[in-house]
């Protein structure tokens, strides 16, 4: 019966074959360029180096870039980035550069080549940017300190992103990796930093994976809010901010803060979204960061620049919340009106005196 | 395979014109050539031409190939429906009317039709899951499928077999041109 059963399908099967025979080799040039694209991609692709391989455990402040890189990364697409003998990227020097730039994925210049890198840009300006994926306002802060010595005569600019920069300063994580935070001395407003924890491994207590956006989302929709999250972390920025301001003073720089939004921000339906996520959905305000971060600015007396009113969906990646091309080509200009502003009156009274 | 990724990075799109430019040229150099053969260089020439704009700036490319990706799904969901309907709707039902194992004269008293079956054997039961564990089978779901059928005897369903590698040709790519979530970094 077996074999029976074969007889008959093994024909039946030929005929329904034969029968789909013109229909199916219509699909011929799709099978062609299908199987063409592949196999050219294969041979003129340029592989990307894995991140472990890009960044290193570094003690207090938890990882940093490697140095000398010369590979391709991989994000929403892949991009070449080069770093220099101490890990940044940018073409220019800590020595050479006029304007320094301190933040995180977007100081570092995350999915974007070297020559799309807004620290790349302006050749009358050299820029060098001390940043890194992942990294919250108090590592930024701890190298502020650590290249203090080198700052003098500079124009200081602090990134700080809406997305996860403020309230990660309140974690001695991000996932697994151990970070350096902030903390209140026993409720009585006096923050210190913390960084004994950070060690290369890996942080037990991680929560379970959630998707990253996610995460972001309602977090932002906090801090977009009056909320107590939203309290703690501005008061933890105040601190960290006066600490860089202190720094750079005693060093001899100037400090500007340029604040970063998230794309969720930049959109009504972003907007609306936030709005359903925020556990104040009446009192949640997409400029609220802003607001709040300029006001501790103006008491500090630092120079502020919200990018938000400087940038659209246009400048940004279609499936990344980082800067495209169009994005780094405009934070160039954006930092070059800067320091334009902040530091060449000083020049010119210097050189009038 | 037939399907390309979406989103394109640039090496697709690169790779995509680089295909369809040398491909144009010398089907231009073939159709040519039936008339005047000095006209094959130059088709081939128009070809490496076209190749340029493409691979400097591969942006420019994501029209024909949003273009043909739709092409392409359209005939996939076409080929998809048609291929299905010839498994299940002829063969099966054709192979089904060659007899079964069925009791058509009533059972002696204290007879039953229950036929006991032991544990089967890891090995029994090929599954994308075991993929490199010690009881997967090496060679991929075709040789899985065979010996499966071979094991079992189920002859009639090696018939099946051109009609599911069709399937798989035209199946979702499933293919992402950017990880999920990359966020690693030590």
């Amino acid at each position: 019966m077996r074999l029976g059963r074969l007889l008959v399908a093994a024909p039946t099967a030929a005929c329904a074959l034969l029968l789909a025979l013109p229909w199916l080799l219509l699909g011929l040039p799709f099978l062609v360029v299908g199987v063409g694209t592949r196999v050219v991609r294969r041979l003129l692709a340029p592989r990307p180096q894995p991140w472990p391989q890009l960044i290193e455990f570094t003690p207090t402040f938890g990882w940093k870039p490697r140095a000398h890189l010369r590979a391709y990364h991989l994000a929403d697409d892949l991009f070449w980035t080069t770093t220099d003998a101490e890990g940044w990227r940018g073409t220019a020097t800590l020595e050479e550069s006029r304007l320094v730039v301190f933040g995180d994925s977007f100081a570092w210049g995350y999915g974007i080549d070297d020559w799309d890198f807004f620290a790349n840009l302006n050749p009358q300006l050299p820029i060098k940017a001390i940043g890194a994926n992942g990294y919250n306002m108090v590592q930024e802060l701890l190298w502020m300190q650590r290249y203090a010595p080198r700052l003098r005569g500079k124009l200081v600019v602090w990134f700080i992103y809406h997305g996860n920069d403020l309230f990660e300063n309140l974690m001695p994580h991000m996932r697994h990796y151990r970070m350096p935070f902030v903390r209140e001395r026993n409720g009585c407003g006096q923050w210190e930093i913390v960084t004994w924890h950070v060690r290369p491994e890996p942080w037990p207590f991680a929560a379970p994976f959630r998707p990253v956006g996610q995460v972001y989302y309602e977090r932002l929709a906090e801090l977009c809010s009056p909320t107590y999250l939203a309290q703690r972390a501005y008061a933890a920025c105040a601190f960290l901010l006066r600490q860089g301001r202190d720094c750079c003073q005693a060093a001899g720089a100037r400090l500007a803060v340029v604040t970063i939004p998230d794309v969720i921000q930049l959109h009504p339906q972003g907007i609306a979204r936030l709005k359903r996520l925020s556990p104040e959905p009446e009192q949640c305000d997409p400029d609220y960061p802003d607001q709040r971060l300029r006001q501790i600015c103006d008491d500090l007396e630092i120079p502020f620049v919200a990018l938000k009113d400087h940038l659209t969906l246009a400048h940004h990646k279609k499936h990344d919340s980082h800067w495209n091309a169009r994005g780094h080509w405009q934070v160039s200009r954006i930092l070059t009106d800067l320091y334009d502003k902040l530091m060449q009156p000083a020049a010119a009274s210097r050189v009038a005196g | 395979m037939l399907l390309l990724p979406m989103p394109p990075q640039r090496a697709w799109l690169r790779s995509f014109w680089a295909v369809c430019s040398l491909g144009t040229g010398v089907a231009c150099g073939g159709l040519l050539a039936l008339g005047h053969a000095a006209w094959v260089g130059g088709a081939v020439f128009l070809g490496s031409l076209l190749l340029l704009p493409g691979l400097l700036w591969p942006e420019w490319v994501q029209l024909p190939y949003r273009g043909w990706h739709r092409l392409a799904e359209f005939y996939a969901r076409g080929t998809r429906h048609l291929l299905s309907r010839l498994c299940y709707g002829v063969i099966c039902v054709v192979g089904r009317s060659s007899g079964a194992s069925l009791w058509l004269t009533p059972l002696p008293p204290q007879r039953s039709l229950w036929q006991p079956r032991g544990t089967q054997p890891l090995a029994a039961y090929p599954h994308p899951y075991l993929q490199g564990t010690a009881g997967a089978v090496a060679g991929g779901w075709v040789r899985a499928y065979g010996q499966w059928a071979w094991r079992t005897r189920q002859y009639w369903a090696l018939a099946l077999l051109p009609f599911f590698w069709l399937l798989w040709l035209v199946g979702d790519t499933q293919e992402r041109t950017f990880p999920a979530d990359i966020y690693t970094l030590f």
